[in-house]
């Protein structure tokens, strides 16, 4: 048989991140389902007040259009703290140890969790297309759907290697449980995945500059409706995405030839 | 060729000498035990042998295959059972099998038969839909311990397969390294049982502060004692005005070390009253004895100065 010696023992893997992502059905049934009910019950009931709200220079026309790639960027940041605890019960489980015994290399072990992440980011992106239908008139439209998935792919490498970091480099699950609960909100909040940047007061727009979430969601908006918050062009966007990825997937992965078991 | 081959095993954590300068050899076929208490450097040993780890210093080969410079070829030939429950815990027992079934390049149907196979010899048929969070300690373990046997590897490790374990489960584990180990494989186990090591190896090194004090077959490792019999006298009085008492009867060959009298001598049943008159002679109240042959655990007190816990 062919064999990839980086990538060996990858299908295996990825039948064995299945089954245990299946294990967690529903925790992670839960961490879809909260972005979809801010979704419905953030947007439906913003939609009239935000009516005011500036972007891109202009009142925003519809909220719910504007919302959509904020929640598909809070699903993804979701998705990769689950990925990120499933990497650390297998420490504590003692699998990631047996998995250094076997023979399957480590890159396929994090590209079978990232590929699974990315699955199901890209599921819920459908799913939440098919939701617009009957809550948008004429449905959710999408302005260039490559660039919605550039940025869903990016995004969920960049989360996932970050999470990652943190469940390789933490001992105790109090704190890992702790410390991930405590960044969701800043990482949603201080971005304009509710609001937009020009809304915001000047020391939260700064807090936002330095969090990858907010170019995730602007080049998931930008894909969506054609227009964005910056007065910088999307493609400089993706450059910086692209640059936090490489960066939390570089250190994850040197962390992880590292990592004591 | 060796199953195994370690010249100068060495592995520091911080100032702490884990693993100091192991050496040894293992035949193909053999059954190799690593004995000794808790915190010996059995784990970190095995660790470095199934490149989990990089020794820091020395050498060791796997079938040949340096664990440093080919970790690849050595992975595919060996099987592991970690000293922790390393199980998919939230996945089924049947799953779980077919996972490393998979990992190992198994197709469907022999995966299927395997799969059978091991349900039925490790009594886990009517626990085969269960998930692996919702067993016992002991079912747990015998899973874990299957999982190894997906593919029959050529060496296989076992960190202290039965700690902690219902009697039950851990007759069933040992039967099956039996079993396995008579198809010609190797197995090389760690533990701090003694009647385990006496009974599943057919050598032991003894390992304390990460060195390995002593290597030999279980008869060998006993008879180093010099044979005899161990006669232990419960008593009231000063032990340790007694021990010198009776060491210096020219029938005894040795005072035991530990917490007990007890005495070796050549023949138990010619000196038995002689030496219980002497105890009470020396002032002592006897309130039991007892006689027996000596153990690997006397053989390691010998060696180590302590009574593994
Ligand atoms: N990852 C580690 N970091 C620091 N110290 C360790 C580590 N692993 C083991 N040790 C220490 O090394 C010594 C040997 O441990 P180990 O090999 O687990 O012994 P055993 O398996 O015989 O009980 C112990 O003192 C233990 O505390
Ligand atoms: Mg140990």
């Amino acid at each position: 048989m062919f064999k990839f010696g980086a990538f060996s023992g990858l299908t295996a893997l990825l039948f064995r991140e299945g089954k245990i992502w299946w294990g967690l059905r529903y925790l992670v049934f839960t961490s879809l389902f909260t972005p979809l009910l801010y979704f419905f019950l953030l947007g439906t009931g913003m939609r009239e007040m935000m009516g005011e709200m500036l972007f891109d220079g202009s009142p925003v026309d519809d909220y719910i259009l504007f919302l959509t790639p904020g929640i598909i960027g809070m699903g993804i940041v979701s998705i990769a703290i689950s990925s990120g605890t499933t990497s650390f019960n297998e420490r504590q489980w003692g699998t990631f140890e047996r998995v250094l015994t076997l023979p399957v290399s480590r890159s396929s072990y994090v590209l079978a969790k990232i590929l699974v992440a990315m699955i199901l980011s890209i599921g819920q992106l459908l799913f939440i297309l098919l939701l617009g239908i009957p809550l948008v008139e004429g449905g959710l439209y999408c302005d260039n759907i490559f660039l919605v998935l550039l940025a869903t792919l990016l995004g969920v490498i960049c989360f996932c290697s970050f999470i990652t970091l943190l469940a390789l480099s933490i001992k105790s699950s109090t704190e890992f449980y702790g410390l991930t609960g405590l960044m969701l909100l800043p990482i949603i909040l201080c971005s304009p995945a509710f609001y937009s940047l020009e809304a915001m007061p000047f020391w939260l727009r700064a807090i936002a500059y330095i969090n990858p979430m907010t170019y995730m969601v602007d080049v998931l908006r930008a894909g969506f409706m054609g227009s964005w918050d910056q007065q910088i062009p999307w493609g400089i966007e993706v450059l910086i995405l692209c640059v936090f990825t490489i960066l939390f997937l570089a250190i994850s992965i040197i962390s992880l030839r590292r990592v004591r078991v | 060729m060796l199953a195994i081959e370690c010249a100068g095993l060495t592995k520091h954590f911080g100032d702490l000498t884990a693993v100091d300068h192991v050496s040894f050899e293992v035949e193909k076929g053999e059954r190799f035990g690593l004995l000794g208490p808790n915190g010996a450097g059995k784990t970190t040993t095995i660790r470095m042998l199934t490149t989990v780890i990089p020794p820091d210093e020395g050498t060791a080969k796997v079938l040949g295959f340096d664990v440093r410079r080919k970790p690849d070829k050595v992975r595919e030939k060996i099987g592991v059972v970690l000293q922790g429950l390393a199980l998919e815990f939230f996945s089924t027992v049947y799953d779980t099998l077919d996972i490393y079934g998979r990992i190992y390049k198994m197709n469907a149907e022999n995966r299927k038969k395997r799969i059978e196979y091991l349900l039925s010899e490790f009594e886990l048929e009517d626990k085969r839909n269960e998930r692996i969070d919702c067993l016992s300690g002991g079912l747990q373990r015998r899973v874990q311990v299957a999982t190894a046997f997906m593919q029959p590897p050529e060496i296989l490790f076992l960190d202290e397969p039965t700690i902690g374990l219902d009697p039950q489960s851990r007759r069933k584990i040992w039967q099956f390294i039996e079993e396995f180990s008579k198809g010609g494989y190797t197995v090389i186990l760690s533990t701090h049982y003694m009647d385990e090591a006496d009974y599943l190896c057919s050598r032991i090194g003894i390992i304390d502060y990460g060195k390995i004090s002593a290597l030999d077959t279980p008869e060998g490792l006993k008879s180093t004692l010099g044979g005899g019999d161990i006669i232990t006298f419960g008593v009231e009085g000063n032990v340790d005005l007694l021990r010198s008492t009776i060491s210096k009867l020219d029938y005894v060959e040795e005072i035991m070390a530990g917490d007990e009298l007890a005495a070796r001598v050549e023949n138990a049943d010619e000196v038995l009253f002689k030496l219980s008159e002497e105890v009470v002679k020396a002032g002592a109240k006897i309130k039991n004895i007892s006689v027996r042959k000596p153990s690997l655990e006397d053989t390691f007190i010998k060696l180590t100065g302590r009574r593994i816990e």
